[in-house]
């Protein structure tokens, strides 16, 4: 026991006094939560589009003035066709909105009108949005005008709430899912830099030839940065809620256990990592290609995990990273959920043990 | 039984290795002496005593490591002895008195006894004043001794030492030598590997090793009275040194230049705050000379050569190489300049070729220049099987020649050498003293530090450096005499104590 103790003290000493360990556990993070503050929105911004009169009708001016005050579009009326498309093509328009010339007379005979629609299709995400504002506001537009009856009515009227996110405001749920990258970053990044660390200044070899054992360099490691993990999180929940307003419904209490189940399974990857690396520049290296990336990317935080390839959304079933996005947003958003937490929980839990059965099974107490 | 290590025909291979580490080695230790393991780099030292600890298991053949099986009861056998690694296995960001604490706590040394071993210890390394300092900011001499105050708590029956003491000041070695000599008691077994040879010839009995081989066991009196008789006839039995001119002098061309003082340092000063690392430092080296820095460590000679060649600025004085001013024209001077630095500087995971390549082409050489003298310099160094292996991998003595390789490709016609030889066996550097000696022939101007006393006598001219001081200037002979020494190791300790105690009146 005293052994362990006089580790775990050393660790303390050794995060206090090398900058780099607070760095990671407090600066960085925050850094990234500020990214996704305000870097990061999913949201929809005003989208510049162009518009093209063929039709001259005076009637459509109510058109034209139904897109100049949507507050979704920022819309600029061309006469010069070609111009439009070169300002699209220089990036200028989002896409733009062709109402062709017998828009109003195919109306007014109860005539289908066309509208030609154009979206520039290299950023799929903003050509969606292209894609349905300016139906909408037409369909708006249509409902308001005296031309309303002049189709059939519609069958189905539906009416949309957003739950648990009225405002749909993305970053409601981005900011708790970055906590989990974050979460990530200090489980892995940390732990992969500090055992490779010893044995490239030699301690390591010095200290196994003391009465140190397996189990007392283990939990030397996952003690300490457990604790440290676990301040950082504390840290960035009331970054989140107390300074971006972030809403939390679920319960601390939870939050506190799953976090700590989280952190264990991930640093018993950390661990894993540098178990195998006696560089510290090869495994900070690997702690990113094969911890943090994967965990950035097929978390499910980024890109919905329903979306991948059968074999990526196998291969997410063993990135801890996921459960905890999973459950985090949710204990976020719409409060503590048992089916949701109790799953996510029992699977961080077999991963952090299965690790840190591998890590026992892989630390050395030899030169090699 | 009176033998603490019994080793039976071991042999050791590294994973990935096509050779014998260790090879057929048949010794045994003897209980309470202490014995050295004298041989080249690479010979196959730290391997040995790795698998005397337990930290290596034997690909074949048996140790008995007091009387126990290093590979099943290495715990057994860590509880028994103290292990000093070469790179010490301090932890840098601890103080002295936390990694006291943290390693007697490791060896469960008993609470009650603690603060007495403590003191002892203390007392012995000298320790007391620096005890909250951190271990990373002690100088190389202190470190070891906190080192070996580690290896040293809980009073082992075996101490293990892996070549505590390279590149440390010959006074900081005679204090190593008699802080084991007086803690150490009839019942410790002391394993000590050492590339010094006058460290070597001192103790009880002795192992030379070379290539994986045990080449003689004996009392290392029997191999030569005195320390320059042994060195040879150790040389003798690793193969021998065949003495010959330098083949990089042979054709070393310089540019013609009349300067009669290649280097001149003016008044130098480096203060850090209130403390000055170097202060006031004047001299001027003679064309072709090889001036030797000597000093223990942390006396500000690395401050001092990295003032000469600009990469730090002084705080006061100025230097000129070839009467080219280093503060106001930093890399017209460096130009001048080939600079090997104490840690070993090349890339090393590039190979051979690639570094020679790279260093050629930041000394301003390129196309068939660079091809010719890079062929060169492979065929006077025989790097030649080298040439794809990465330079990480290289045995100290190669990588301290490619470093040399690449400091003199672009014939600078002046040289810096920090601390070029530490911890290299005794052949490796006769050879590289005959280059150095063959270039000042050819008109380079040297300056170098070392901490081996022998080579100080190749050096025309010695400066002595205490405490970022210039405390005597002269021939090596002229040092010896002022001191009234017999040799220049004494000379060494001699005129340093004076200068302490004119410190203190």
């Amino acid at each position: 026991m005293s052994r362990l103790s006089a580790l775990i003290k050393k660790e303390f000493f050794q995060i206090i006094r090398d900058p780099s360990s607070i760095m990671i556990a407090f600066v960085m993070p925050l850094m990234l939560l500020l990214i996704y503050m305000y870097g990061v929105n999913l949201d929809t911004s005003r989208i510049k589009l162009g518009l093209k009169f063929e039709d001259m009708t005076p009637e459509l001016s109510t058109l034209m003035y139904a897109f100049n005050t949507s507050k979704y579009v920022r819309a600029s009326v061309y006469e010069n066709t070609e111009q439009m498309y070169k300002d699209l093509t220089k990036g200028k328009l989002n896409g733009f909105v062709v109402i062709p010339n017998n828009f109003m007379k195919d109306i007014l005979r109860k005539n289908t009108a066309n509208v030609q629609i154009v979206t520039d299709g290299s950023e799929v995400n903003l050509s969606n949005y292209v894609k349905s504002y300016p139906v909408s506001i037409i369909q708006q537009w249509l409902n308001e005008s005296v031309y309303k009856y002049y189709g059939k009515k519609p069958l189905i009227n539906a009416q949309i709430r957003y739950w648990y996110n009225q405002d749909i405001n993305s970053h409601h749920f981005i900011l708790p899912g970055s906590l989990a990258i974050t979460m990530t970053l200090i489980g892995m990044l940390l732990t992969t830099l500090v055992i490779a660390r010893e044995w490239e200044r030699g301690t390591m070899e010095a200290v196994l030839s003391t009465h140190i054992t397996k189990t007392d360099i283990i939990l030397s490691k996952y003690i300490p940065y457990f604790i440290l993990g676990m301040i950082s999180m504390a840290f960035n929940v009331f970054v989140c809620v107390a300074i971006f307003k972030i809403p939390f419904r679920g319960s601390y209490f939870i939050l506190f256990l799953v976090s700590s189940l989280f952190l264990f399974s991930s640093l018993g990857i950390g661990l894993f990592i540098s178990s195998n690396f006696k560089d510290q520049f090869l495994a900070s290296q690997s702690a990113l290609s094969i911890g943090f990336l994967p965990s950035l990317l097929l978390s499910g935080l980024t890109f919905p995990i329903s979306s991948m390839p059968q074999v990526l959304q196998e291969f997410t079933k063993i990135i801890p990273t996921r459960y905890f996005v999973t459950f985090i947003q949710s204990e976020f958003l719409t409060g503590t959920i048992w089916q949701i937490v109790l799953f996510n929980a029992v699977f961080l839990f077999v991963l952090g043990t299965l690790t840190s059965f591998i890590v026992y099974r892989n630390i050395k107490t030899r030169v090699e | 039984m009176t033998n603490a290590i019994e080793i039976k025909d071991l042999a050791y291979k590294f994973k990935n290795s096509k050779c014998f580490a260790l090879n057929n080695i048949c010794a045994n230790i003897k209980k309470g002496v202490i014995t050295g393991i004298v041989g080249p780099d690479s010979a196959g030292k730290t391997t040995l005593l790795r698998n005397i600890t337990g930290l290596l298991v034997p690909s074949s053949g048996t140790v008995r490591t007091l009387s126990l099986n290093p590979k099943t009861q290495k715990d057994k056998i860590n509880k028994l002895t103290g292990y000093m690694p070469q790179k010490f296995g301090l932890y840098e960001d601890l103080s002295v008195r936390e990694n006291l604490e943290l390693y007697s706590k490791l060896k469960e040394i008993p609470q009650k006894d603690i603060q007495e071993m403590f003191k002892k210890l203390y007392k012995f390394t000298n320790l007391e004043a620096f005890k909250e300092r951190l271990a990373g900011k002690l100088s190389g001499g202190m470190k070891q001794k906190l080192a070996l105050a580690c290896a040293l708590l809980g009073k082992p029956e075996l101490l293990i030492l892996d070549e505590p003491s390279v590149g440390v000041d010959p006074i900081s070695r005679k204090d190593l030598m008699s802080m084991v000599r007086a803690l150490s008691s009839e019942h410790t077994t002391t394993i000590w590997s050492t590339s010094y040879m006058d460290e070597a010839h001192s103790f009880d009995v002795c192992i030379v090793m070379n290539k994986g081989k045990i080449i003689y066991c004996g009392k290392p009196q029997d191999l030569g009275n005195d320390t320059k008789n042994f060195e040879n006839k150790v040389i003798e039995l690793m193969g021998g040194y065949n003495k010959k001119d330098s083949a990089l002098a042979k054709d070393f061309e310089l540019k013609k230049y009349d300067i009669l003082y290649p280097i001149e340092a003016d008044s130098l000063e480096k203060k850090y705050g209130d403390f000055y690392a170097v202060k006031n430092n004047t001299f001027c080296i003679k064309k072709g000379e090889i001036f030797g820095l000597l000093g223990p460590n942390g006396a500000g000679k690395s401050t001092s050569f990295k003032m000469m060649c600009g990469l730090i600025k002084p705080s006061y004085g100025n230097a000129k190489i070839m009467g080219e001013d280093i503060v106001k024209n930093p890399s017209k001077a460096r130009s001048y300049i080939g600079y090997m630095a104490q840690k070993f500087s090349l890339y090393g995971n590039l190979d051979v070729l690639g570094n020679l390549n790279f260093f050629a082409g930041i000394y301003g050489l390129y196309g068939k220049q660079r091809d010719e003298e890079i062929k060169k310099v492979v065929e006077v160094f025989e790097l030649e099987p080298y040439l794809k292996q990465d330079a990480k991998e290289l045995s100290l003595g190669f990588k301290q020649r490619l470093s040399l390789a690449c400091a003199i490709m672009h014939k600078p016609p002046v040289l810096f050498l920090d601390e070029p030889t530490s911890g290299v066996d005794p052949i490796a550097r006769k050879e590289f003293w005959s280059h150095i000696k063959g270039l000042s022939q050819r008109g380079v101007t040297t300056m170098i530090t070392t901490h081996f006393m022998d080579e100080a006598h190749y050096c025309d001219r010695i400066s002595l450096f205490f405490k970022g001081e210039t405390i005597a200037l002269g021939t090596p002979a002229e040092l010896i005499e002022k001191a009234k020494a017999k040799n220049m190791e004494e000379a060494f300790s001699i005129l340093i104590e004076r200068s302490k105690q004119n410190e203190q009146t």
